[in-house]
């Protein structure tokens, strides 16, 4: 497998602000990629530096083993973006805005298009300016997805969409993956990349923190554990997969990865009067592992 | 400001009250612009005639742009909808923007008044502190009036771009009816019907007519009403001029950077074009009736000959072609604002990196604003023609034509320096491109007035084209705007293409 997208030591400061700093990342070819970030982390400066819409203060980076600065126009013909927020012409129709964009990219799979159009049950009728937020989102998905490019840079994309059409999109993802499109997604939902993909790379204050398939990160897909007892409260760090215990009077909190049997034993032991189970969010896994949410919230 | 340097000036020029009187007959030339002279050759009566409505058009325009801009451009934007998705209601924002224009108005109205309440320190005035501060009220009322109806105007588009589209056709055609009205004397009645001939008739500093701030008044009132009425009946993003939408097939003209520019800037361009060519043709049809009175005065033919114009009629028609030349300068400043703004509003992205050349995106949008431009004063240059010749004036079409032309320069060094500013600092587009035409236009304003100040006038952008048809067109002078324009935008956009793309 090639790497597709390759960034030694990329680097963005605006004034006395450092919005990435010494950014090494390699994307390799038909991977999903989640770019794992709270706000503020630098997830969108990373995707406009490879998009080559501002240059970077230092390092460089290269996709198709063409620079991104440089050969801007090259790379872009092989892409697709979808950008956080879909700033599209507000006199212009779904219509006319999914045919000037087709236009002006150059391919278009027009089955796929028409099919995009009814799976996220979206009317190219109507103006931009009388859309949603989440149908604009979705016009700047199907945009991105009908050109069939062989790589995918997409910028937190489910923001606004409804849990339906979230569906949808996960759906679309893994179609591309199974026909060998690179997905690079940013997100700052957790579950969401879960969900998809193959490795994740986790940002914060423009610093990446870390980088490994789901296996190797085994903390993210970690559930957090609260129990609240009527008497004494055990001791359960000896137990296999937990760890992060804290006691709190009588409620005890703690993280756990692999199966829940044993700690379930343990506590059965005692005279339990609440129990709690619920998936991290990015936030509460950030203050656990990698002190402090940081970022701008 | 205006004012004091008019008021403190006028004994300057006109020392005499003989001179005055011989003056007053030139300025009758001017009636059709700036109003009827009334008592000119007093102190009072010359700088309430030269004053009133320059600065009642420039108050107009600012108070119709930012009514819209506050009302329906922060709405397409999107931003109400977070303001609105709080406890705050539709009617209440709108009040709300309303109080604060209100607001904006009064700080304008004491600023004012301080200044023509510091005018009666000057010496020869004869009007007393009500009367000053009645001019002062008279001063702000263009732009009360125009904020007033750019209010409403706003409830009843789809768009902001209808709005201020709606807005200055209202705004054009009162100012023609105030035209027609003071080109004929027994036509005067006519001035009852625009909010300018109001604002005309009140004539503050002499023989004041309080009545004419009545319609005034009742024009704000009626309007802030309709307003608030409207907007708690609409809907958010809805409207009562709706807009068609169109089919959901997939296809039409719009197929790439160009035709899209093309697309974007239509509506306004055709709006600025057809608006200038009606200015033209009205100017065009009194030209007659403006040049009769002074035809035989031989202090005029004096002055005119002082000048270097080369007839009445001429004289005339180069006086107005002044106001083309501005009005085509600040419509080119509209089309780089609006280039810059498919940047700061993340627009651009989605060309970019499809792609499309940064330089061919420019390039395009450059090229639309030239040519639309250019068609501007070509519109102006027949339609003037064609309206005095419908008076059998008698000025030959080459001549109107080439006034057209020459009247299009400056707005190309205003496209000139807009990109130039896009590419070195993008911010700054829209204070530098309509900051040179506001720039010149008081510079021009002022500079008539003060004598031996000749750099100050230099640094006016109108002071470096002729009036034409008054005057032969300098082509030279002209080729030179045009190639400082050209050297701007290609540092301009060189810079453009090495810089970040920048949001607002
Ligand atoms: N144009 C800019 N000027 C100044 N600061 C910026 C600019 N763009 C981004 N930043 C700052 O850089 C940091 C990273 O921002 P961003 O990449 O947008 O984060 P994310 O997409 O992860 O939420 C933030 O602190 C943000 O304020
Ligand atoms: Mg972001």
């Amino acid at each position: 497998m090639a790497a597709v997208i390759v960034t030694q030591g990329l680097s963005k400061s605006f004034g006395a602000q450092v919005a990435l700093s010494g950014l090494d990342l390699e994307v390799q070819e038909g991977e999903i990629l989640g770019y794992l970030g709270p706000n503020g982390a630098g997830k969108t400066t990373t995707i406009r530096l490879l998009l080559g819409l501002i240059s970077p203060t230092a390092g460089s980076a290269t996709i198709f083993g063409l620079d991104v600065t440089s050969q801007a126009p090259e790379v872009h013909r092989r892409l697709a973006y979808v950008p956080g927020e879909a700033n599209l012409w507000p006199g212009l129709s779904g219509a006319e805005t999914l045919a000037l964009l087709g236009r002006v990219h150059g391919h278009v799979d027009g089955a796929y298009r028409d099919e995009l159009i009814e799976r996220f049950d979206f009317d190219p009728a109507k103006k931009v300016r009388s859309y949603s937020k989440g149908n604009r989102q979705k016009l700047s998905l199907i945009a991105a997805l009908m050109t069939r490019a062989e790589l995918l840079m997409l910028d937190e994309p489910t923001a606004g969409l409804d849990p339906l059409m979230e569906q949808t999109f996960r759906e679309c993802m893994r179609e591309s993956k199974r026909v060998g499109q690179t997905v690079f997604l940013s997100s700052h939902i957790l579950s969401e990349v879960e969900a998809l993909c193959d490795r994740v790379a986790i940002l914060r204050n423009g610093e990446l923190l870390q980088i490994g398939t789901l296996a190797e990160l085994r903390h993210l897909s970690a559930l957090t554990i609260h129990v609240t007892f009527a008497g004494e409260v055990p001791d359960v760090g000896d137990v296999p997969g937990v760890s992060a215990v804290a006691v709190e009077g009588q409620r005890l909190s703690c993280e756990l990865t692999g199966p829940i049997q044993p700690l379930l034993e343990r506590l059965t032991r005692y005279d339990v009067r609440e129990l709690l189970s619920a998936k991290p969010s990015l936030e509460e896994l950030f203050l656990s592992h990698y002190g402090g949410a940081g970022g701008t919230a | 400001m205006f004012v004091i340097a008019t008021v403190a000036a006028f004994p300057i020029a006109f020392p005499t009250l003989a001179e005055r009187v011989k003056a007053v007959a030139t300025l009758e030339s001017f009636a059709i612009l700036l109003g009827q002279p009334y008592h000119a050759e007093t102190l009072g009566g010359f700088t309430q005639w030269r004053v009133t409505t320059a600065i009642a058009l420039i108050g107009a325009i600012w108070g119709l742009l930012t009514a819209t801009g506050l009302l329906r451009g922060e709405e397409d934007a999107g931003r109400w909808e977070v303001l609105l998705a709080g406890p705050v209601t539709k009617a209440r924002a709108t009040a709300e923007t309303l109080l604060g224009l209100g607001g904006s108005l009064a700080v304008m109205l004491a600023v004012t008044a301080v200044g023509t309440l510091a005018s009666l320190r000057l010496p020869g005035v004869h009007y007393t502190a009500p009367e000053a501060i009645a001019f002062a009220a008279t001063l702000v009322a263009g732009a009360a009036m125009f904020a007033a109806i750019g209010a409403l105007v706003s409830q009843l588009s789809a768009t902001r771009g209808q709005a201020a589209t709606l807005a200055a056709g209202v705004m054009g055609a009162a100012f023609l009816v105030r035209m027609v009205a003071d080109s004929k004397k027994g036509w005067d009645w006519l001035l009852w019907l625009t909010p300018f001939g109001w604002i005309e008739k009140v004539r503050p500093l002499r023989d004041m007519d309080p009545l004419a701030f009545v319609p005034i008044l009742a024009l704000v009132a009626i309007c802030v009403v309709a307003t608030l009425e409207l907007a708690a009946v609409r809907d958010l993003g809805a409207s009562v001029l709706s807009e068609r939408d169109g089919s959901g097939r997939i296809g039409g003209w719009v197929i790439g950077p160009t035709t899209l520019a093309l697309r974007l800037v239509r509506g306004t361009s055709i709006a600025w074009i057809v608006g200038i060519a009606v200015f033209g043709f009205f100017t065009g049809t009194v030209t007659r009736s403006a040049t009769a009175l002074l035809a035989d005065s031989p202090t005029f033919a004096q002055v005119l000959g002082k000048l270097g114009f080369r007839g009445a009629s001429e004289a005339y028609l180069g006086v107005s072609f002044f106001m083309a030349v501005l009005l085509l300068a600040v419509m080119a400043a509209g089309m780089m604002a609006s280039t810059r703004d498919e940047e700061a509003s993340g627009r651009l992205d989605n060309l970019i990196v499809r792609p499309t050349p940064r330089i061919l995106w420019l390039a395009g949008r450059t090229a639309i604003a030239c040519v639309a431009v250019l068609l501007g004063g070509i519109a102006a240059g027949i339609a003037t023609w064609a309206g005095a010749e419908s008076q059998h004036v008698g000025i030959p079409f080459e001549k109107m034509l080439d006034a057209g032309v020459n009247a299009t320069a400056p707005a190309i060094f205003v496209i000139g320096a807009g990109v130039l500013v896009l590419g070195v600092g993008p911010r700054l587009v829209s204070a530098v491109a309509y900051g040179i035409p506001a720039y010149s236009f008081i510079v021009e304003l002022v500079g008539s007035l003060v004598k031996g100040q000749d750099w100050i006038r230099d640094t006016s952008l109108l002071h470096h084209v002729e009036l034409a048809p008054a005057v032969k067109p300098d082509w030279g002078e002209d080729l030179a705007l045009v190639a400082i324009a050209a050297a701007m935008a290609a540092v301009g956009a060189v810079a453009f293409r090495l810089r970040d793309v920048e949001y607002a």
